[in-house]
């Protein structure tokens, strides 16, 4: 059963156990009521015949007379019966079985008595006079009470139908109404894909626990698609970086096996194999890093020259300098060279300085990227400038998020690793570090060491 | 001594008694070839001063406007 049938069902049950009762009380209280009234009228009857039948002699005759004529007018004298103390007719001309001695005996004891049967409702009184003890008993046709409480009671069933019937399908019209927007919602997520899961769902405007719900599913939904991203990134970080190497190592040592070589040519193919093992080596301890098994606690720390280093980076980039048609500018403001000395894990510090100045120059623009070292309060302040693409805002929040690309970085080719490597190290060896940069204006990187 | 102050010096030696210009060292130590106003060529000369001891006499010349010379 689905949402909308179980609420209508559940709505027209209510209803009808609701009205059900509603209309039993109904019943009962109008039952009793009228029954009420059939017998107080017997009453008077009742009393209005013992005086007609018994006063007649005690009475002047101007008053019996007004008495007889109101007593024709109400009854006829065969629904009337005046029992002597011997249960036998005096007056009228009532003959009921019903009217057993036991009942006339009955009405003397309480004073009166009531009774009813399908036909007819029996009403007596005990009524002492001077010329005996007499018991009057009048009846009256049930048929008009009858009919009431069947006109009724078809009143009130035909009533429960429709009121079933319209509540039936009333509720079913609301239910679908009230259900529509979980339709709209079940159609859209239908179409969700692992391509379109960052539009989420639309969100539709009505303010209520809906809306909230959905609102919270889109933010599932943005998570889980930047985290596919993430993974794709890791993906093809992991591998693009694994394959170079190895498809080094696999071709020289194709070309090697092809003849015999000579102790020079061992020594030549080994060395150019170990090179590359020890760049898959280093990769994989980058990944280890990011995931945070190797700490930096465990590296050897040294003391090193920071300007050392930048020379170091800037020779290594020129080649990519110049591919990115871009100059690196290195600007040094520290008199003291004391200060230049950093200690720390030379290989570390030289990634991170190095990550971060390639950002500046694969994002240049041929622009030319300023470096500049200076003695802030005897420590060195390293500002790394480029006036090239610069990074959005909303991708700024994701800076540390490693394998998160920016979406402005176009056809340059990276793994979203560089900038969240290096500031994972930064945050290891205490470095502090700033990052300003405004789109198509540039970055500004700003570390303290 | 750190690895460009040690090449630095041994440029310097290597033209004794000759000037040599800002340019050239640039190109020699550093590799810079294209023009830039940078004043990297004095800091570490002033470096470099700091570390070789010149209690007997001035090693290290500046030839102003022209650039450097080492000479005992």
């Amino acid at each position: 059963m689905n949402l909308r049938n179980r609420l209508t069902f559940y709505s027209t049950i209510t209803f009808g156990i609701v009205f059900l009762a509603a209309s039993l009380i109904i019943l009962f209280a109008f039952y009793n009521r009228s029954l009420n009234i059939v017998f107080n009228e017997l009453k008077n009857t009742s009393l209005l015949s013992a005086i007609y039948y018994l006063e007649q002699d005690e009475l002047p005759q101007s008053e019996h007379s007004a008495i007889k004529e109101q007593f024709r007018s109400t009854i006829q004298s065969s629904f009337v019966a005046v029992y002597n103390s011997s249960n036998e007719v005096e007056y009228g001309r009532l003959e009921d079985l019903r009217i057993t001695p036991k009942i006339l005996e009955l009405v003397r004891q309480n004073g009166y008595f009531q009774f009813k049967n399908d036909k007819y409702a029996y009403y007596g009184i005990y009524y002492p006079d001077n010329q005996g003890n007499f018991v009057v008993f009048v009846k009256t046709s049930n048929e008009e009470f009858i009919t009431q409480i069947r006109s009724l009671i078809f009143i009130l069933i035909t009533v429960y139908i429709i009121g079933l019937i319209s509540i039936f399908f009333l509720s079913r019209y609301i239910s679908n109404v009230a259900y529509k927007p979980i339709k709209d919602i079940v159609k859209q997520v239908n179409k969700i894909n692992y391509n379109n899961l960052e539009h989420g769902i639309e969100v539709p405007d009505t303010n209520d626990e809906l809306e909230e719900l959905i609102k919270t599913y889109n933010k599932l939904f943005f998570r889980l698609s930047e985290s596919f991203l993430i993974q794709k990134n890791f993906i093809n970080y992991a591998s693009h970086e694994f394959k170079t190497p190895l498809a080094a190592i696999a071709g020289s040592l194709e070309v090697f096996a092809q003849k015999e070589r000579n102790p020079k040519e061992y020594k030549e193919v080994t060395q150019q194999a170990l090179k590359n093992v020890y760049k898959i080596e280093n990769i994989l301890s980058n990944l280890l890093l990011l995931s945070g098994l190797k700490h930096s606690a465990e590296q050897q720390k040294e003391n090193i020259r920071i300007d050392e280093l930048i020379w170091d980076i800037h020779d290594a980039l020129l080649e990519k300098a110049e591919e990115y048609k871009t100059q690196i500018n290195i600007q040094i403001e520290v008199d003291d060279f004391n200060i230049l000395i950093y200690k720390a894990n030379q290989t570390l510090i030289h990634v991170a300085l190095y990550n971060i100045i390639e950002n500046a120059v694969k994002y240049s623009e041929q622009k030319p990227i300023d470096i500049k070292l200076k003695n802030k309060h005897n420590k060195i302040e390293i500002t790394i400038k480029d006036y090239g693409k610069g990074i959005e805002n909303e991708d700024l929040k994701h800076i540390n998020t490693m394998f998160y690309r920016g979406k402005n970085v176009g056809s340059i080719s990276g793994s979203g690793i560089g900038l969240s490597l290096a500031i994972l190290i930064f945050e290891q060896n205490g470095i502090e570090y700033n990052i300003q940069s405004k789109v198509k204006e540039g970055t500004k990187i700003t570390l303290l060491f | 001594m750190s690895p460009r102050e040690y090449k630095l010096l041994l440029y310097l030696l290597e033209n004794k008694n000759k000037v040599v210009s800002r340019t050239q060292i640039l190109k020699y130590v550093w590799g810079i070839e294209y023009d830039t106003n940078t004043n990297i060529v004095d800091v570490y000369m002033s470096y470099l001063r700091n570390k070789i001891d010149e209690s007997n006499g001035k090693f290290i010349h500046t030839i102003k406007g022209t650039g450097y010379m080492f000479q005992e």
